[in-house]
């Protein structure tokens, strides 16, 4: 289909700062990433990385005091950064909907399940109230929800945390969106439970070209779901490409780090390695290069800012002493990749 | 990557990045409040108010409960008068001769005094119990909670009528039992909201990691409760407490208006008002509506300190 | 319960090796009991039949660890993992069933011994943001109870809390600090140094990197491996993390809505899971060498621990559920040296 040349979703040097009285946080400071129909791309980084800030970004749904200062959001070709509420709030029901971390942000706590979802379809389309009834039955069952007719008439308080999760992903699913915003939907849940999530999502993606961008910090799930990885540092984007590239053969040196300190089955008992320092407060950056604080490979040009380089083909990197493909990146260290 | 250097080196956090940004909860809270341009208002109200009531003996003209001072020939005076000792009358005289400026100087000592006492009073009992139910759960919360319930389901001015009326004491008792006596019924009608807030913000501490890790290093409960838990729930305690003591100085000067609370010799703001009546319809005004202003404007001021105070301590509305 | 709870699981419980035991459940349980609101006991008083919600959060729990092991504790959120852990560390008495520290029961003990044994067994939380009492200093923290139990006197306190920092890595200077002035790596850290001050020998860590950044994670989880071994300590490490229970433990524990359902050495169940449920938990740990995976989705209904099934509580997930998991429940059995599960296909149906 010719279609699937426009990128769902295209986001461009987007910067969206918070004006607190401590100073300016520049919480979103350019980052660029395109998602195409059907595509999975996985946002991680540290905490306080400016994921969630770049979902909500997308979603229209920054609060005061922060705003989108630079950038822009095209969706499907049309600039979205600071377009008005009313055509946000339409954009949020039909065509892109995001799933959180707490389903509660999702879900109205006084109101039963079926009134929730039959507003939510009939706030963006005119349908029947039976007709949206048997959608939302549709939906329930869709994210693996045993004998939803009778749930459908449930209290949010009714489920357990993995339930309520589900329905918070039935809710989003249910007018069919082109994207999906993910934030760290499946942190709190035992694995089988997650993999069950996975496989809905996996399959709407596959079924009906739905674009996804899944926030995580566990770089695991993203190898297996994602098919590009955007690695945030400080609110920027310090590592991109496809998710074999990267994981294989990571050359930003805090990647390098991340993956490395990941336990795995070859490790066992060993010291992981780790990385060393903490994760600086956006109010106080280092001058250059953001990681310089924490970096093994810091030499004398990282009291620049690095700008976006193509060490390997396909990749977006920003460092100016990239790790080459097999070289440690200081110390030897164990085998990255099993 | 760098190995594993941590594993002997003490972290020397990199050029702390959070030295600079750290300022203690007390000025932050300082600069938040400072925002609001009403609410500095009302706290240079609140301030100039205990100010005044501290420092009354020594700035009124007169004093008026020294009855050798006060003479009947100067009754009623217009304010702006000269009352017959020589000192000038600004806002009038009342029905016993008595200047006005001094005599609402000691009644705002007395109404501030009866409505911080109180409060006090109440927050302490208020909050032991609320504490003791939070903490300990099950039977104890249940009985001391519906003893709350209890309390807060009668209007607090029929509560206070009836304490008064109840214990009437003669027609010479001493001033000062009377006044411990409002002090006791504004006590009780009191207690049961403290109790109520500190049990409500304990509850949600008391669930807090940090009180099982003092509960697994054995602290002993009294530690727990005293040291952990009450310094963290003090927050509301302190918006509730400005609340509560404006509400005390209304109800004391409800109650002197309807002639249960103080005695004619230590009159309160709300006493002085509750004289002057009778003089409103002689055209008289004075001498209720000063004292009237004086009340209203301690109140508000109270009032608009309390409201800002909730807006700051509240984490939620927090930047 | 049905009449399944008859049956009486094994009184010698599951243990590693021959090693004398720091640490001894037998039989614990813990039920939570939310007692009906009035409008219920009004709602009854018409014959509504309402009862009291009651979560056997830990149901009839059998365990042993050896002095110095790491055990780690797995199985999906609310299934009684923070419960047990609890109940180990003295937070929660046990609703039923002995717990020995030392072959010593707690309970029994007078209570000058009752409290150093529960000083010796210390906990680590979760979230490093409120197992921190926000209003005191780092030096408070971590001075006052030794100071309370009187293992220093005030004038060595500081000498001593500086002595704990330093353990942990991290600067004694910090000690005049309040906790919000750290990052979350750093709170975990003084968690722990506020633990190692009463010189305990066993921790039991609930979650205690699941709020970390993957960077800093490894830093703790380091600095819990170095401890173990200066300090010889024991370790109950619960965790949803299959991957970092594989790096540290010794023998994993696999919970399933109360029950211990699998307990094994580490390799045997990573290379070998016996139990059903251990088996769909394995199939689906997220690796880094798994890419664009195929996931697949949980058969049957997920129970509620207020209602579980009767018989085996998997049975409606289980892939090999039979008529007699329906019925009866399954048993901790030892099907090898030093591995335990309960699952009627163990009995050679
Ligand atoms: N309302 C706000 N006011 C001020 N700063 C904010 C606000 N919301 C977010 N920030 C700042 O923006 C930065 C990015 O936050 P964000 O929530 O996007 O991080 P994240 O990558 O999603 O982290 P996590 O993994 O912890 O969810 C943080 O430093 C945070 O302090
Ligand atoms: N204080 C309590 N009162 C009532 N019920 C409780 C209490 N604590 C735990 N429960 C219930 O007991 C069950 C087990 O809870 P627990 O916290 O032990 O689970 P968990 O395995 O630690 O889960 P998670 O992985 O989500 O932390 C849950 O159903 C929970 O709702
Ligand atoms: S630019 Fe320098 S400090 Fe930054 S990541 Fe690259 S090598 Fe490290
Ligand atoms: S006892 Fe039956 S239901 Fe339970 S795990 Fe074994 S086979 Fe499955
Ligand atoms: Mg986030
Ligand atoms: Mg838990």
């Amino acid at each position: 289909m010719a279609k699937s040349d426009v990128p769902t979703l295209e986001v461009r040097n987007l910067q969206t700062h918070f004006f607190t009285r401590a100073g300016e946080v520049k919480a979103v400071n350019d980052v660029s990433f395109t998602v195409r129909p059907g595509e999975v791309l996985g946002l991680v980084g540290e905490s306080g990385s400016g994921k969630t800030v770049t979902g909500f970004s997308i979603m229209g749904l920054v609060d005061e005091p922060g705003r989108i200062v630079g950038g822009e959001i095209l969706y499907k070709g049309e600039n979205i950064a600071n377009a008005p509420d009313e055509r946000m709030r339409r954009l949020r029901g039909n065509n892109i909907a995001m799933i959180f971390q707490d389903p509660m942000m999702t879900l109205n706590p006084v109101l039963r399940v079926d009134t929730q979802m039959i507003e939510a379809i009939q706030a963006h389309e005119n349908v029947s109230r039976d007709e949206a009834w048997e959608r939302s039955r549709a939906a329930l069952e869709q994210v693996g929800i045993p004998a939803a007719e009778e749930r459908l008439k449930s209290y949010p308080h009714q489920f357990s945390g993995g339930m309520r999760q589900r329905v918070a992903i039935a809710i989003a699913l249910l007018n069919k969106p082109d994207l999906i915003v993910a934030d760290e939907p499946t942190t709190a849940l035992d694995v089988t439970i997650q993999g069950q999530i996975l496989y809905e999502v996996q399959k709407l993606c596959e079924e009906t070209g739905t674009a996804m961008i899944w926030i995580t910090h566990d770089l695991s799930v993203v190898a297996g779901l994602a098919d590009e990885i955007c690695v945030m540092y400080a609110g920027k984007v310090v590592e991109h490409g496809t998710v074999d590239d990267v994981l294989d053969n990571p050359t930003h040196p805090y990647t390098h780090g991340l993956i490395s300190s990941v336990p795995s089955r070859n490790k066992r008992g060993q010291p992981l390695s780790q990385i060393p320092g903490m994760t600086p407060s956006l109010l106080n950056l280092p001058k250059g290069c953001p990681f310089k604080t924490r970096c093994p490979r810091v030499g004398p040009d990282c009291d620049i800012e690095p700008e976006i380089t193509h060490p390997v083909p396909a990749r977006d990197v920003r460092c100016h002493y990239p790790v080459a493909a097999g070289e440690a990146a200081a110390v030897p260290t164990p085998e990255v990749t099993a | 990557m760098t190995a594993i250097q941590e594993e002997t080196a003490v972290e020397k956090t990199v050029a702390d990045p959070k030295d600079a940004a750290v300022e203690s909860p007390f000025k932050r809270i300082l600069s938040d409040y400072m925002e609001s341009p009403v609410a500095v208002i009302g706290a240079i109200g609140v301030i100039l108010v205990i100010f005044i009531a501290v420092i009354g003996p020594f700035i009124a003209p007169t004093d008026p409960y020294d009855l050798s001072s006060v003479s009947f020939m100067d009754n009623l005076l217009a304010p702006g008068e000269t009352m017959a000792n020589g000192t000038v009358a600004w806002l009038g005289t009342d029905g016993a001769g008595r200047d006005l400026v001094s005599a609402m100087i000691y009644g705002l000592r007395i109404s501030l005094g009866v409505g911080v006492g109180s409060g006090i009073i109440a927050l302490i009992i208020g909050c032991t119990l609320g504490m003791i139910a939070a903490y300990f759960g099950g039977r104890t919360d249940m009985i001391i909670m519906r003893v709350v319930d209890m309390q807060l389901s009668f209007p607090a001015i029929l509560v206070a009528l009836i304490l008064l009326a109840v214990v009437k004491g003669g027609p010479n008792e001493p001033g000062y039992f009377a006044v411990f006596k409002i002090i006791a019924a504004l006590v009780v009608v009191q207690w049961a909201y403290y109790a109520r807030t500190i049990r409500g913000s304990a509850l949600v501490e008391r669930r807090k990691e940090y009180v099982e890790a003092a509960n697994c290093l054995a602290l002993g409960n009294s530690r727990v409760v005293f040291r952990h838990l009450l310094p963290n729930c003090i927050a509301p305690i302190i918006v509730v407490g400005t609340m509560q003591t404006a509400h005390a100085i209304s109800l004391e000067a409800t109650l002197s208006f309807l002639g249960l609370g103080l005695p004619q010799t230590e009159p309160s703001l709300g006493k002085l008002i509750s004289n002057g009546f009778d003089y409103v319809m002689s055209g008289k005004y004075w001498i209720t509506v000063f004292p009237g202003l004086a009340l209203l404007f301690m109140i508000v001021s109270i009032n608009l300190v309390g409201d800002r105070l909730r807006d700051v301590l509240n984490p939620r509305l927090q930047k | 319960m049905s009449a399944a709870t008859e049956h009486q699981a094994p009184t010698t419980a599951p243990t590693a090796a021959a090693e004398k035991p720091i640490l001894e459940l037998r039989h614990v349980s813990k039920r939570f009991v939310k007692p009906l609101d009035a409008a219920a006991k009004i709602a009854n008083l018409f014959g509504a039949g309402l009862r009291d919600e009651i979560v056997h959060a830990v149901d009839d729990v059998s365990l042993t660890i050896a002095d110095g092991e790491v055990v780690g504790l797995v199985g999906e959120s609310g299934c009684g993992k923070s419960t047990l852990g609890r109940v180990v560390a003295g937070v929660h008495p046990a609703t039923k069933g002995e717990v020995l520290f030392r072959g010593r029961e707690l309970s029994t003990q007078s209570s000058a011994e009752a409290r150093d044994t529960a000083l010796k067994v210390q906990m680590i939380f979760q979230d490093p943001m409120s197992s921190l009492n926000p209003r005191l200093r780092v030096q408070d923290i971590v001075g006052e109870a030794p100071k309370v139990h009187g293992l220093v006197d005030a004038k060595g306190s500081e000498e001593y809390v500086a002595e704990m920092l330093i353990r942990v890595g991290l600067d004694p200077t910090y000690a005049r600090r309040y906790p919000h002035q750290f990052s979350g790596g750093q709170r975990q850290r003084i968690g722990i140094a506020r633990a190692l001050a009463v010189n305990p020998d066993f921790l039991v860590c609930d979650e205690s990197v699941a709020a970390l950044d993957v960077s800093i994670q490894a830093q703790v989880l380091n600095l819990f491996m170095r401890l173990r071994e200066e300090f010889h300590l024991t370790y109950l490490f619960i965790s949803h993390d299959l991957g970092v229970v594989e790096h540290l433990s010794d023998r994993v524990v696999i919970m399933y809505l109360g029950r211990v359902v699998e307990t094994a050495k580490t390799e045997d169940i990573f290379e070998s899971a016996n139990h059903p449920y251990t088996q769909a938990l394995l199939a689906e740990v997220p690796r880094l060498d798994t890419r664009k995976r195929k996931f697949v989705p949980v058969k049957g209904e997920i129970p509620s621990p207020l209602n579980p099934p009767p018989g085996c509580h998997f049975h409606p997930r289980c892939p090999h559920a039979h008529e007699r998991c329906r019925m009866e429940q399954p048993l901790l059995k030892e099907i090898a040296p030093g591995r335990f599960s309960a699952c009627h296909l163990n009995d050679g149906a």
